[in-house]
């Protein structure tokens, strides 16, 4: 009796100390965005409002402050309720934030046990504020209009997947740069541009969504992706390309030593589907896509060795070969490889197999 | 031994009574019939309970043999009664007591001038006065099977068990509980088969109750009941005849009780409670599927609000996204936390089912339309909880009537409710808090002392074959082992996968 009473009490008294936040007494924030203008950080939060049954307004809230710890704070003394940031769904910097490095903010949230590290993360053109204000001007129910953009064209699409799991994982990689979604204002509209590339914490710079397709596939991933191929000359735009989906494709990376220098070989095998072709190739007899294959190896042969120079160039890693080479190198030197990297010859061989055509799955 | 040192007290006594001064006694009471008269030159007086004895079988076998026949044997004896009154076992006793309660039975008691400190006991009893005949097994009901249940009358239940058990090996075990009612209770098995450990057990724990009236079985259930502080039933109480027997052919004991509708059926695991004969009149992948879904609304039944609790209240994380819109809407007019908004509704729905018990079933109905959808839509109008609760709390509350025991069912409501406060004051650790705690308190519980949780704890695999699943009859020819049975096998159990791909 007196044990069963001690229990009973000490629920109750431990009970007290949890602090509850009940669903319906917080400010729910979905989507957070930073940027930094005129020597001040500008935070804008996305929260969405429930009005008429499960249809959802976004609303925002903006405030600036010096440093970047302050911001949630000071959001809080413009919102009735706690702000809370366990369903946090995307995290947007601008380019110019981005720029100055990421760290103060993703180190947060590595540590922060509320936020899921399925959390994505995003690079905006110009600020993030203004690119929040139009996805939460242009859209009436859903306020996960950039996570849903994001995850759809991570998908069935060019973009390699990211996440703020992945990001930390290639941020605190020796062997590899993280690299994140790149949106474009473009008009009324919020466009995905591409991939968005650091140098440690650092906005560098960014790549095409057309190269991104060759980023996803050299990162392994090995289904989705459509890529636009010229085949002839013979004028309209359209008439000459062929539309290519990847089925799947899988890269092999190989290691040598080539007399001083280091070589990496790249096999990559895709297997494709042409989606969309110009009526004039579909001639009868011939084997219609001999030409195509052998143009299609060479052209993604040669964008590939673009990409490499390009992140050669840069001294970044996104695709994560330094962690390929540690995989296959008796005690790997970060630094030596690095110091390296810029001039490593690295020597992409493509084939592609066409495995069906036409739009039928 | 409890009953019988009641037994040895009564016969210490000293002012050990006669046998008038019995009659002085029962003689307070109105229906107490005293007749006398002189037949053949013997004075003989006849005393029985108006009340208790069936008049036609008085008339047409006692008072008809007695008055006809005495005259031609003129020296008979109480002794002799047998040879004139056509009535099957008639007992000669100088024993108050036993007198006393036979009479009490029903008995008539005979006695004549000449031999006045003994008397002729007659049984007279009109056993089905009053009586159900038939039952229709409408607490444990199933769609298939047998509708026949036990009714009230303890050797009809006998007599039904015996009609399909037919075996020398099954075995009847009476005696009688209570300083008062003096129930008849009988013990049931199948030597042979039941382990006689229990038995022991059994028939132990029966004899050392003591109780002064027994209505029913539930009762009984409770006094045998190896930990009186827990929520759950220990034994199976079932009305139905089929379970019975399973169970008897399983080689569990059963306990009937004159009087009470239901049989106890023990040792009982806890996954007992969750096997509906039904299962086992389908086939079986449909029984397996039927059990699992049972098993699910358990689960769901007790877990379901306490789930809502804890995440509204601790893990708004947890929520997927395309459910928060709606969650939150639906909250956004309650004023109560999420703890007392639960229990509010829980209350309601307990009140429905409480009031609808009690009330004549007509009513019932009425009630029950009233109580869901006009109070249910009024409280979230009014805004007093939200309409997934709404829709959570019923769920749960139907799920857990899924349960084919009524005993266990309750039960089930009933743990949802310390879960509820755990989430409440602790979130989701709580629930686990609580989890844990449930299946240390089944863990230590024990049915006759087999444990409850088996064939989990002690692990048992082979017995899973009627746990989860409920196995074709090609494999469940071995009977569970942790009842220990005398024999291994209900039926050859190679004849039964025996494969019959050609007709001879």
């Amino acid at each position: 009796m007196r044990r069963g009473l001690a229990w009973v009490g000490a629920l109750l008294l431990l009970g007290g100390c949890v602090s509850s936040r009940p669903i319906d007494e917080i400010q729910i924030i979905q989507q957070m965005g930073y940027d930094f203008e005129n020597g001040r950080y500008t935070g804008t939060a996305v929260y969405p409002t429930f009005k008429q049954g499960p249809m959802t307004k976004p609303n925002m809230l903006t405030t600036t402050s010096p440093t970047i710890y302050d911001l949630i704070p000071r959001l809080s003394s413009k919102s009735a309720l706690p702000i809370e940031e366990g369903q946090l769904r995307l995290i947007l910097f601008g380019k110019e934030f981005a720029r100055r490095g990421v760290t103060q903010i993703t180190h947060s949230l590595a540590r922060n046990n509320k936020v899921g590290s399925h959390l994505l993360l995003g690079v905006a053109e110009e600020s993030a504020k203004e690119l929040l204000k139009i996805t939460a001007k242009t859209t009436l129910s859903d306020t996960l209009y950039l996570p849903n953009l994001v995850e759809q064209n991570e998908q069935s699409m060019n973009l390699p997947k990211t996440n703020l799991h992945l990001f930390l994982y290639r941020y605190f990689s020796p062997g590899s740069d993280p690299f994140l979604p790149y949106f474009e204002k473009k008009g009324d509209f919020v466009k995905l541009e591409g991939v968005a590339l650091f140098r440690d914490d650092q906005y560098v710079g960014h790549v095409s969504l057309r190269d991104s397709f060759l980023m996803k596939i050299l990162l392994g991933e090995t289904k989705n992706g459509v890529y636009q191929l010229k085949v002839g000359n013979r004028g309209k735009q359209g008439e000459d390309r062929v539309m290519l989906q990847n089925l799947w494709a899988k890269p092999k990376y190989e290691w040598k030593r080539d007399g001083r220098r280091h070589v990496l070989d790249v096999f990559v095998h895709i297997h494709a589907s042409v989606r969309d072709y110009p009526s004039w190739l579909d001639q009868p007899g011939g084997d219609l896509f001999a030409d195509v294959k052998k143009k299609m190896q060479n052209e993604l042969e040669h964008n590939m060795r673009r990409l490499f120079h390009y992140f050669q160039k840069k001294r970044i890693d996104p695709l994560g070969i330094g962690d390929f080479v540690r995989s296959v190198t008796r005690h790997w030197d970060s630094d030596a490889f690095y110091r390296e990297y810029p001039d490593l010859d690295i020597r992409p061989h493509v084939t592609v197999d066409i495995v069906h055509t036409g739009i039928g799955e | 031994m409890g009953w019988f040192s009641f037994w040895k007290k009564k016969k210490k006594r000293p002012a050990q009574r006669n046998l008038s001064q019995l009659w002085e006694k029962l003689r307070q009471s109105s229906d107490f019939v005293e007749v006398s008269f002189v037949v053949g030159g013997k004075e003989l007086s006849i005393y029985y309970f108006d009340s208790l004895v069936d008049p036609q079988v008085l008339q047409e076998r006692i008072f008809c043999h007695l008055q006809n026949d005495i005259p031609q044997h003129p020296n008979v004896r109480l002794e002799d009664l047998q040879q004139i009154v056509p009535i099957q076992r008639i007992e000669v006793s100088e024993d108050t007591a036993l007198i006393e309660e036979k009479v009490l039975k029903g008995f008539v008691a005979v006695t004549f001038r000449e031999q006045p400190n003994k008397a002729a006991l007659m049984g007279a009893a009109a056993e089905n006065l009053g009586l159900r005949e038939n039952n229709d097994s409408e607490n444990e009901f199933s769609v298939v099977g047998p509708k026949v249940g036990f009714v009230e009358n303890v050797g009809v239940n006998l007599h039904l068990i015996r009609r399909q058990v037919v075996t020398p090996n099954l075995v009847f075990r009476e005696m009688s509980i209570g300083s008062m009612s003096k129930t008849k209770v009988v013990i049931a098995y199948i030597d042979g088969v039941a382990n006689p450990e229990v038995i022991q057990t059994v028939t132990q724990r029966l004899e050392s109750i003591h109780f002064d009236l027994v209505f029913d079985n539930a009762i009984l259930d409770q006094l045998l009941a190896d930990n009186s502080r827990t929520p759950f039933p220990l034994f199976i109480s079932t009305e139905r005849i089929d379970r019975a027997i399973y169970a008897l052919v399983s080689g569990q004991v059963a306990i009937f009780c004159d009087g009470s509708p239901y049989a106890v059926i023990g040792p009982a695991a806890l996954f007992d409670f969750f096997t509906s004969p039904e299962d086992y009149y389908l086939p079986w992948v449909l029984g397996t599927f039927f059990r699992l879904i049972r098993f699910f609304g358990v689960a769901f039944s007790v877990l379901a609000s306490p789930i809502y609790v804890a995440v509204l209240t601790y893990h708004y994380e947890m929520i997927p996204e395309d459910l928060l819109g709606p969650i939150i809407y639906s909250r956004s007019n309650v004023p109560f936390p999420p703890m007392l908004e639960v229990l509010f509704l829980e209350i309601t729905i307990e009140l429905l089912r409480e009031a609808g018990a009690r009330l004549p079933t007509k009513v019932a109905q009425t009630l029950g339309i009233v109580g869901g959808i006009v109070i249910g839509q009024a409280t979230v109008d009014a805004g007093l909880t939200s309409t997934i609760l709404l829709i959570v709390v019923a769920l749960a509350a139907l799920a857990s009537f899924t349960t084919p025991i009524f005993k266990m069912s309750n039960t089930i409501r009933f743990i949802r409710f310390p879960f509820i406060l755990f989430a409440a004051f602790w979130g989701g650790i709580g629930i686990i808090f609580a989890v844990c705690g449930l299946l240390i308190h089944l863990g230590r519980l024990q049915s006759f002392g087999y444990p409850y949780l088996l064939p989990f704890y002690p692990f048992r695999v082979r017995s899973f074959r009627d746990t989860f699943i409920r196995s074709p009859y090609s494999e469940t020819a071995e009977r569970p082992m942790f009842l220990r049975p005398r024999s291994r096998f209900r039926y050859d159990p190679n004849a039964a996968k025996q494969k019959r791909d050609i007709d001879e």
